[in-house]
């Protein structure tokens, strides 16, 4: 059952007043799970193949981050996805999405240069991005990749897997295809 | 015979128990055997084939609730969601590191032949004479041409499959057709080989079929054998030694039997002292000759829990060395690159075996450096696979679509080497500490010394040169010294052979120089460790051991000396 939130409690929910109704059933809340998913689809989205969202790569993360980290990576974690939402919010949107096309590809560069720096990439003129220790997808990229390719519709309609039978140590590239996952 | 009578006693059922119940019971003997681990039938692997998404945590760490369980078992590497049902839990099994040492242990009927890396090397005529060569640790009382016989019938029967080199530094033996290199690795091969005239480049023995064998199937290269095998395609106690020891009708096996003590009475050891795991009651059992094989300390906790007014501090410790010159591997030493080029290329099937660099230092070729002995390197090439993508700059389609296609070629080798002999390197028993059932722990006193640490030195160069040969870029050379002693599982030494019963505990024969009828098989008995990978060794010695006691109870040789 979905909760449908008011525009504009997204924001505040996010920035530390969480109201019951928006918890999810893993560490994050629903708002803070919807962030994540669209942040993990524009890492591996939908192509000829399914993206991350519908890989379910949110859940993945939200089992990482509930099972799996210490609390200063989750506090962490939730306050960067606050400041992320925060930063939406002042851009006039209510999600990535809506920022549109070449603000959210701006956007998204400037989060990954943040985490994976390449000489001259990084974009100019953001300001008030997440900050922290650990870059936001310094932790959400790995965790995309792998909550993906570890999925059924990630390793076997994205990739595919080896077959059982015989060990074939040189094979043309062209007639496997793609990575083995 | 009463129902706790027997004519033989195998202590431990994993790779060496495994070679000792079946040799015994095919000599008509009725045998018991006894493990403290589950019982675990072949075909009974709960994770085999299981997928990423089949896994409540994806296949990867075991979940902190349980990881605290099992506080030295997570040092492995390999300690995973799909494998962590093969480990002892330490907290009922615990034990004291006076210096860290990671015990790496199996709690189920097999051992750890159920969880081996399978790589399958023969010693050389030059490992058995090392010690007297250069004299760290006392000389063998056996050679080469002794074991090499077993070592026939051990290859034949478990399977080995590997290439035919003529080296005399790693003899060949009775192998199944060999796997394939890939493209990689045949570069690297070929340009290793022309840079260094010593050097070898061989394909990894694995005692993993490629032809079938007594109706195990050859590997269908599914890739992590850890996890079990059900068509039995490598060795291990449930698809060999087990099915051939029942098929005797001789055989009688007990799980969650955890043998305490080994009974000792006028000069013979008459049997075990076992304490139900279930019951927690003590149980007695009795036989004409007794094997242990619970893995090197294993069996020297048991020896040394073995006390009597004749052999106060432990079974057949007249030497006073029991549990002394414990040996293991160094590894966690080596290096990586990448290999420019054969994007063209690629490979079909995951082979469960590597590449292997045979041993070149201190031999007549080379040598003499400022270390002893030598090391052999184990690696393998393959291309970066999806998992590239989470340290990568980039995201969307075009980033989606760059995994999609495998990444550059990566080379890398780990090197294994010999440790010396060390009488400070030992094990006894905690005063205090027990498991859960009450049995003295053991308390480990393990360090490494100046010739290993020198060794370790010239293991990351090579393992760079010969990279660097190979035509890799960007060689990284690592030397995690931080893993602890133990952490590469070949646990060896306690009860060692030896031709002088005040230096040594066994005789040539692994059995107790002072006890005729009680025989060590396991790790345990080794005198100096090598290189190679051990357990092939050891089931050579086992068998070789177990035919000896078989023909001296025919003859009435194994009565009080
Ligand atoms: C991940 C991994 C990879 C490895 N890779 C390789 C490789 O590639 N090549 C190689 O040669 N070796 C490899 N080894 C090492 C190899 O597994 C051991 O050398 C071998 O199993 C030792 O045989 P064992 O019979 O001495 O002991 P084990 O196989 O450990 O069997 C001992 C048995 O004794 C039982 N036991 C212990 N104490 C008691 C007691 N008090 N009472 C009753 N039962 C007891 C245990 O439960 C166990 O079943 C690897 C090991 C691991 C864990």
């Amino acid at each position: 059952m979905g909760v449908v939130l008011a525009p504009g409690t997204v924001a505040a929910i996010l920035s530390g007043c969480r109201p019951e109704l928006d918890t999810g059933p893993g560490f994050l809340t629903r708002s803070e799970h919807e962030l994540v998913a669209d942040l993990a689809e524009l890492i591996i989205p939908q192509t000829d193949t399914p993206g991350a969202r519908e890989a379910g790569v949110a859940d993945y993360i939200d089992m990482l981050l509930e099972h799996f980290s210490g609390d200063a990576t989750r506090d962490e974690v939730r306050a960067q996805l606050g400041e992320l939402q925060d930063w939406i919010g002042d851009h006039g949107a209510q999600s990535i999405y809506e920022l549109g096309e070449a603000q959210t590809s701006r956007l998204m560069l400037a989060l990954d240069q943040q985490a994976f720096p390449v000489a001259g990439l990084v974009p100019a003129g953001l300001t008030g991005l997440p900050g922290g220790e650990t870059p936001l997808l310094r932790r959400i990229k790995p965790w995309t990749v792998a909550g993906y390719y570890t999925s059924q519709m990630g390793a076997t309609m994205e990739l595919h897997q080896s077959p059982f039978g015989a060990y074939d140590g040189d094979v043309p590239m062209s007639e496997v295809g793609k990575t083995w996952a | 015979m009463g129902v706790n009578e027997f004519d033989a006693i195998v202590v431990g059922t994993g790779m060496s128990g495994g070679w000792a119940m079946r040799v015994l019971t095919e000599a008509g003997l009725k045998t018991l055997a006894l493990d403290r681990g589950r019982m675990v039938e072949h075909g009974d692997y709960p994770t085999e084939h299981k997928q990423p998404w089949d896994m409540p945590w994806r296949g990867g760490r075991v979940h902190p609730d349980v990881r605290e369980d099992y506080p030295v078992q997570r040092r492995y590497q390999a300690f995973d969601e799909y494998s962590r049902h093969w480990y002892i839990k330490d907290t009922d099994a615990p034990y004291v590191e006076d210096k860290p040492f990671d015990w790496i242990q199996p709690d189920m009927v097999g051992g750890k032949s159920l969880m081996w890396g399978r790589q399958s090397y023969r010693w050389s005529p030059v490992d058995f004479e090392a010690n007297l060569k250069d004299g760290h640790g006392v000389d063998w009382p056996i050679r080469y041409d002794d074991l090499a016989p077993w070592y026939d019938l051990v290859e034949r029967t478990i399977g080995v499959s590997g290439s035919r080199e003529g080296l005399p530094q790693l003899p060949d033996g009775k192998f199944q057709q060999p796997m394939e290199m890939n493209a990689a690795e045949k570069l690297a091969r070929d340009r290793i080989e022309s840079t260094f005239p010593g050097r070898r480049v061989i394909i990894g023995r694995a005692a993993v079929l490629t032809e079938p064998l007594d109706g195990r199937a050859p590997c269908h290269y599914c890739g992590p054998c850890i996890r079990g095998c059900s068509t039995g395609s490598f060795y291990s106690t449930q698809s060999s030694a087990l099915p051939a020891a029942r098929a005797t009708g001789k055989l009688t096996l007990l799980s969650r039997k955890l043998v305490h003590s080994v009974v000792y009475r006028e000069g013979r050891a008459t049997g075990v002292r076992v304490i139900d795991m279930e019951s927690g009651r003590f149980e007695e059992y009795t036989a004409k000759v007794v094997f242990l094989c619970a893995s090197s300390p294993g069996t020297v906790r048991i020896m040394l829990n073995s006390k009597s007014t004749e052999f106060p501090e432990g079974i057949a410790n007249g030497s006073g060395i029991l549990g002394h010159y414990l040996l293991n591997h160094h590894a966690r030493v080596g290096a990586g690159g990448s290999m420019e080029g054969m994007e063209d290329r690629y490979y079909r099937g995951n082979r469960p075996n590597g590449i292997y660099i045979p041993r070149f230092r201190n031999l007549e070729s080379d040598g003499p450096r400022d270390f002893v002995r030598g090391y052999g390197l184990q690696g393998g090439a393959g291309r970066g696979g999806w998992s590239r993508g989470g340290n990568m700059p980039g995201f969307g389609a075009d980033f989606k679509a760059g995994l999609r296609v495998p990444g550059e070629w990566r080379i890398g080798f780990q090197a294994y080497g010999e440790v010396l002999p060390y009488f400070e390197n030992y094990m006894t028993l905690d005063d205090t500490l027990t498991d859960k059932w009450g049995m003295p722990s053991a308390r480990f006193h393990v360090g490494r010394f100046d010739n290993e640490l020198a060794m370790r030195k010239d293991m990351a160069a090579t393992a760079a040169e010969m990279l660097e040969a190979a035509g890799a870029k960007n060689v990284n050379t690592y030397d995690n010294a931080q893993v602890a002693p133990g952490n590469t599982n070949h646990e060896m030494g306690g009860a060692r052979m030896g031709r002088d019963p005040k230096t040594s505990v066994l005789n040539g024969w692994n059995q107790c120089h002072e006890i005729p009828n009680l025989f060590v098989t396991d790790g345990a008995c080794m005198t100096s460790s090598a290189c190679q990978n051990p357990s092939l060794t050891y089931m050579a010695l086992t068998a070789r051991a177990a035919h000896y006691a078989v023909d001296q109870l025919k003859i009435g040789g194994l009565a009080r000396v």
